[in-house]
């Protein structure tokens, strides 16, 4: 997935993915994900929401899925400045309070507890 | 519990012994209930339910009067026979009594055979009204029967064939009604729009339209012209009516998209409208009502360019009072047609609500129905695609972007992108058992109001599990159709014919639209 970049910081893992998360690319986007947190024993999965364009209910299911993919091995998942098209769609199953969500950088370290 | 045809009659006096002496001499023939004073009689109205009830006047609580403004006036019960019992029989007492509802009167002291004649007299007038009011249910149950009969004669409105959309309206003015409508496809793809009105209303109109709705379908499967079709409906009818006073008007007219023509007969129906290049064409009546003679149908063919639109509809349209007592009339509704056609504002759901804006609006007396044909109009829209997460995707994406040449608000645009995608989504994932097929998506915008959406498949159909609540917090799917419904103001699933139909109708205030 070309729009999907990872990268760590601070001890967390950083996937930055730009584009629309639909039906299309939520299966190849949860195998990479799956891929990455293999490679990495990061604590905190950070998931870089800025750049989304669109996103229907595939990706909540995608979001929903990681979320307890990561608690079930006792890690976190943050959703970090998710897009007005996210907050739109999560908004409407009333799902934003479901997640961690950080609103920027600083926000991400008070909730990764650094 | 008493036998359906026993009389109930409720006693009402102050004096034990009137009443004591009441109840031994009716007690076997009717069915008693007593009450000693107004404010008991009114709770035993209320509970006993009595068909007669002999009133004393003068009782504490509340007097006979007020006993009787309260069922009459408040109550609204007509039907219950009071007999006033009194020692005042002056004519100024008599003439305050009857104003206030009673029905007879019985002074006291009263005579034993008089009693039972004045109260036989009443239980007569109640089985009269029961037999009466039965008769009236069953005949009222036969009319919502053939109403119901009728309503299946009509077709489902809101089709689209091809470029082609038809949409229809249909009031009856009572349950059953005279006006018919009809909409088909001919063996050589042309679209046949029917639109007829049978003089009077109810049963025996409902009746003639039944005849005269077989006689078109049969122009549908013997593939008869429209000449014949009218000459047949003529001749049938005028064998059926005879000399009775009913006729029929009705016009009719063949469309064919393709090569731009359109071929119409009217037969003394009010003129449709053919909307074409930005004019009107009234199609004014090409010969006489059906039913009073043999005659003979011309057609006259028209050619037309797309977009255009033929509008059908009936007389109860224009026929009604304003405020003023004046008849709205057939030119100040030509007129209003082409004023909302000329600014691409046309849809029978504006055209009704433009008329509520008349000072008066409508107060309907007759059948109204109208059918709208529109054949290429950018208001109507159809993209196809197969299955594909992919091409389900694109196809949300066109139908949104042909949107947004009329709407501009980015909110109404996302939010319909997100409808789509999940419509398009729910097919790709569900209709075909993992397999691919046919998704359509229908858009038909009504500039001003709202965007009306279909999404059809042909795949194995909605079943029982479709859900519209939301999922919990912690499931990975489920949520479309929560979502889809969140999003829009209506939304209904159905099957019509082969097609699994999801129907979305999404409000759009007037001051989005570029239009």
């Amino acid at each position: 997935m070309e729009n999907l970049t990872w990268l760590q910081k601070d001890g967390a893992l950083v996937g930055r993915y730009s584009g629309e998360i639909t039906m299309e690319i939520t299966q190849d986007f949860k195998r990479e994900m799956e891929k990455a947190l293999e490679d990495h024993k990061a604590v905190t999965l950070v998931l870089d929401l800025s750049d989304v364009s669109f996103m229907d209910s595939s990706g909540i299911g995608f979001l929903v899925a990681c979320n307890t993919r990561l608690q079930a091995s006792g890690r976190l998942l943050v959703l970090l400045s998710p897009s007005p098209q996210v907050r739109k769609t999560l908004g409407l199953v009333q799902l934003l309070e479901f997640f961690k969500v950080a609103e920027s950088e600083q926000e991400l370290e008070a909730l990764a507890g650094r | 519990m008493s036998a359906p045809d026993s009389i109930r009659v409720l006693l009402v006096d102050d004096s034990k012994t009137v009443i004591r002496l009441l109840t031994y001499i009716l007690g076997q023939l009717y069915v008693l209930q007593t009450a000693e004073d107004g404010q008991e009689a009114i709770e035993a109205h209320a509970t006993f339910k009595p068909d007669v009830i002999i009133l004393d006047m003068n009782m504490p609580l509340k007097s006979g009067l007020e006993v009787m403004q309260h069922i009459r006036g408040t109550v609204q019960d007509h039907e219950v026979q009071i007999i006033v019992l009194t020692a005042q029989d002056t004519n100024a007492f008599k003439a305050r009594a009857f104003a206030a509802g009673a029905n007879d009167f019985l002074g006291k002291p009263f005579d034993r055979e008089e009693l039972l004649a004045r109260v036989g007299a009443a239980a007569r007038q109640v089985h009269l009204t029961r037999r009466l009011r039965q008769a009236y249910e069953r005949i009222s149950r036969e009319i919502d029967l053939v109403a119901g009969l009728q309503k299946r004669l009509l077709p489902d409105c809101s089709p689209i064939l091809g470029e082609t959309t038809v949409e229809c309206f249909y009031r009856p003015s009572g349950r059953a009604s005279g006006d018919y409508y009809d909409f088909f496809t001919l063996p050589d793809g042309t679209i046949r729009a029917v639109m007829a009105d049978v003089s009077g209303h109810g049963a025996r109109a409902a009746f003639l339209m039944a005849v005269v709705r077989t006689l078109v379908r049969i122009s549908q499967t013997h593939y008869l012209s429209l000449a014949e079709t009218l000459s047949l409906a003529s001749h049938h009818l005028l064998s059926s009516i005879g000399d009775e006073p009913d006729f029929v008007t009705l016009a009719a007219a063949d469309i064919d998209p393709d090569a731009g023509t359109l071929t119409y007969v009217n037969a003394g129906h009010c003129p449709p409208l053919l909307w074409n290049g930005g004019k009107a064409q009234w199609l004014e009546p090409t010969g006489s009502v059906l039913g009073f003679f043999d005659q003979e149908f011309k057609t006259r063919t028209v050619k037309f360019t797309k977009p255009a639109g033929l509008f059908l509809y009936t007389d109860g349209w224009y026929e009604w009072r304003t405020l003023t007592r004046e008849i709205f009339g057939l030119e100040n509704f030509k007129d209003l047609s082409e004023s909302l056609l000329s600014k691409d504002r046309f849809s029978l759901g504006t055209l009704l609500e433009s008329l509520c804006g008349e000072r008066a609006g409508p107060v309907f007396t007759d059948d109204v129905t109208a059918l709208w044909v529109s054949v290429g109009s950018p208001l109507t829209r159809v993209f196809s695609a197969i299955s594909t997460p992919n091409a389900s995707r694109s196809l949300a994406k066109q139908a949104v972007a042909a949107v947004s040449s009329f709407v501009s608000d980015p909110d109404t645009l996302h939010d319909l992108d997100i409808v789509l995608t999940e419509a398009c989504a729910n097919v790709t994932r569900h209709a075909y058992n993992n397999g691919e097929g046919p998704v359509e998506v229908r858009l038909r915008l009504h500039p001003g109001r709202s965007v009306d959406l279909e999404v059809a498949d042909w795949g194995k159909g909605f079943g029982e599990k479709v859900s519209f609540e939301n999922a919990a917090p912690d499931s990975e799917c489920g949520r479309g159709m929560f979502i889809i419904c969140k999003l829009s103001d209506s939304c209904e699933i159905k099957r019509r014919g082969r097609e699994n139909v999801l129907r979305v109708v999404k409000r759009i205030r007037k001051d989005l639209w570029k239009i």
